[in-house]
């Protein structure tokens, strides 16, 4: 995500008349680089030390960004911040910087979600995906029905880190307008990301939608409900939160491994059926 | 306890955008790592509303209201409690972090609200011709880097030459602000200085001060805040490192930094922009807020250096909106009357003494072209047991700071595209 970020600011900066698709494309196209350079440890390795070797990536990115001023263009706090800048060529419409309208980032960064879902929908039920999912599974029997590991294998890491490095892109230029290294995309933020994955459900696309919204939602529906509803005051509140999120998080691993995607799917399924299953 | 409070969070909800009130909104951090230092700010800003409330029935007439909002020090909550905020007609902005100042500056001038961010945040910001609605009187960062030369120039005789000072700094926003003012001084002055950042949230300094116990530098100055304060002081007892020549800048001075320490950090020394000591306007928070029952924390903080610090600012805002009222002739002001008053607002020894806090801070008049105030700070020591006041306000070196700030703040308008604002008018 970092990475995205920056290089969307190096862009921004660097070329004022480029628009905010092709920065935010290219951005991604950076990030699947970097990612893939990560990810070539991943033929050697693999489960839980493959996990660790990542999360070196992790601080490995935020020491760089925090430690070579030429990413932030050597200002004096480390921060970068985003100037202005239009939706597509010949349109007039700011997405970024403290002036855009809310409809247009809203819209803007509903493309981008809509046509991602759609290419991931996609990748997924084609031969790509299908390679991914046998690697996944068992990856000696996947070498033996044909699957080449080294393409499989630095594909998704690519194509992942494609859509993280979007994702990390549009939080920094659209929603946060300024970031600090770490404090934005800081080992908090990789949490974050993989708290709505698991409670989302892993393995599904609907799964990760779920659990962003349910991450995202939990922080204000309780805001409201205890400070306002109930009358606590913020600091009580924001103790509560962890304490529900954290329970949360034991009781999907432990009940649910599947999360609030195979719920979803459950409850379908069961009120197809009502009021006379089987 | 937090009744007061929660009535009028509830009005202000209620109420929303109907403007029965002047809405002074509190991004406070009561959780995280920095509510050591958030807590007494945040009691400190809304006791002296509240104080207002009770014995004047609020500024010209009208209620203030003091809607609270948890940031935990966290850029993007800090956002989130703008965003959520300022439609209940919020006069004026104080995030009390680096970090979200930043985020807000182009916010906050987009929406017109004005933003106080006192001896914090941007330092250009001073710079009021780019920047329209940011102040930061009476004192910011580069300021209290020169204030702390300025002071051990005089301790030396004049001179630095061949000395080393290491700045141990809080690796964000925040604590790299100081860096180009220190590394333009040791040209100037000929010292050395190593820099030594400690990442959030500051417990690891370990490395930092083995670093330190090797170099031996002469003085070490720190720019740190939360819990990070709490660790420097202890790794420097631990190391037995001259505490006298330990200096923290002002959100590395108050009495929770060094009591888990105790008699062992005396010695430490740290600016401040406030004066401690006994004020007139403490009694009347307590009598008239704290044993009413009306606190918006549980009144323990009364008179400790943040909490000073929390009501000077609350202070400062009350001014602001007095003189707002003047101006304009009505009692419900809105943000834009009220940053016009933060423009020409004056502040003098006869004003601090009329609101029961003589000599709080510096005298000091805001324009159009300068909104950071004289930048005057004191220093202070702890005995072991409480801080004592060393010196008088001291002035920085503006021939040092002027070009800096003019240079930074013409890179942000460039990259902004920002006319200058004080020209026309």
């Amino acid at each position: 995500m970092a990475v995205g970020a920056f290089t969307s600011y190096k862009l921004m900066t660097a070329f004022p008349g480029l628009d905010m698709i092709s920065i935010t494309l290219l951005s991604g196209f950076m990030t699947a680089m970097v990612g893939v350079a990560f990810g070539l440890p991943s033929l050697r390795i693999k489960g839980f030390y493959l996990a660790v070797a990542t999360l070196a990536a992790q601080f490995f990115l935020v020491w760089l960004f925090n430690k070579v001023p030429w990413f932030y263009n050597n200002s004096a706090s480390g921060q970068i911040s985003a100037p202005e800048r239009d939706f597509f060529y010949f349109t007039n419409i700011a997405v970024t910087g403290p002036n855009a309208e809310s409809w247009a980032k809203y819209l803007f960064c509903f493309i981008f979600v809509f046509v991602l879902a759609w290419v991931a929908r996609n990748l997924t039920r084609g031969s790509v995906g299908r390679q991914w999912m046998a690697i996944r599974d068992m990856d000696i029997a996947a070498e033996i029905i044909g699957v080449n590991p080294l393409k499989a294998k630095l594909t998704a890491f690519a194509v992942s880190s494609f859509y993280v490095g979007i994702s990390g892109a549009l939080l920094f230029t659209v929603y946060l307008g300024a970031v600090e290294v770490g404090a934005s995309y800081g080992i908090q933020k990789s949490f974050l990301v993989l708290f709505m994955i698991i409670i989302g459900g892993l393995g599904s696309i609907f799964g990760s939608f779920a659990g962003a919204a349910f991450m995202v939602l939990l922080p204000v529906v309780l805001k409201v409900l205890l400070v306002d509803g109930l009358g606590l005051d913020t600091a009580l509140s924001t103790h509560f939160q962890f304490v529900i999120v954290g329970g949360l998080i034991m009781f999907f691993l432990i009940v649910e491994p599947h999360g609030l995607a195979r719920l979803w799917a459950l409850m379908k399924e069961k009120l197809r059926l009502w009021p006379f299953p089987h | 306890m937090k009744k007061l409070l929660t009535l009028t969070l509830g009005a202000a909800v209620a109420a929303g955008p109907a403007m029965a009130e002047l809405v002074f909104p509190s991004l406070s951090y009561r959780t995280g790592a920095y509510a050591a230092g958030g807590i007494p700010f945040a009691d400190g800003y809304a006791d002296y509303f509240t104080l207002l409330n009770v014995r004047d029935g609020g500024i010209g007439g009208v209620m203030t209201a003091v809607p609270e909002c948890e940031t935990a020090y966290d850029t993007e909550r800090g956002v989130e409690c703008y965003e959520s905020t300022r439609g209940s007609g919020a006069l004026v902005y104080q995030p009390l972090s680096t970090g979200i100042t930043y985020q807000l500056i182009p916010r906050t001038t987009a929406d017109g609200i004005p933003m106080h961010t006192m001896g914090y945040g941007r330092t250009s910001a001073a710079n009021g011709d780019v920047f329209s609605h940011t102040f930061n009187y009476p004192a910011n960062y580069w300021d209290a880097a020169s204030v702390i030369i300025n002071i051990l120039l005089e301790e030396n005789g004049g001179s630095l030459e061949g000395k080393t000072i290491a700045l141990l700094y809080h690796n964000s926003a925040y604590g790299r602000e100081p860096i180009r003012t220190l590394q333009t001084l040791a040209e100037q002055y000929g010292f050395t200085l190593s820099e030594l950042p400690v990442d959030h949230p500051g417990q690891e300094q370990g490395n930092q001060w083995l670093q330190i116990r090797r170099e031996q530098p002469d003085y070490v100055v720190m720019w740190g805040w939360g819990v990070m304060n709490q660790v420097a002081v202890q790794e420097a007892v631990n190391i037995r490192y001259p505490m006298e020549n330990f200096i923290g800048n002002w959100w590395a001075g108050a009495e929770h930094d060094v009591t888990s320490v105790g008699a062992d950090a005396a010695g430490y020394r740290s600016l401040n922009m406030n004066r401690l000591g006994d004020m007139p306007v403490f009694d009347e928070i307590q009598t008239l807020v704290i044993d009413a029952g009306l606190a918006a924390g549980d009144g323990t903080n009364l008179g400790s250096v943040l909490y000073t610090r929390g009501m000077y600012a609350a202070f400062l805002a009350a001014e602001a909106a007095e003189l707002a009222q003047e101006m304009n002739g009505v009692a419900q002001i809105d943000a834009a009357m009220m940053r016009d008053a933060m423009e020409s607002l004056v502040i003098t020894n006869e004003t601090m003494e009329a609101a029961g806090m003589p000599g709080i801070g510096p005298e000091f008049t805001v324009t159009c072209e300068d909104h950071g105030g004289t930048g005057m700070a004191i220093m202070q020591q702890w005995d072991g047991e409480q801080w004592v006041t060393l010196t008088d306000f001291i002035a920085p070196d503006d021939a040092v700071i002027q070009p800096l700030v003019l240079e930074d703040s013409a890179q942000y308008a460039a990259e902004a595209s920002i006319e200058p604002q004080c020209g026309e008018s």
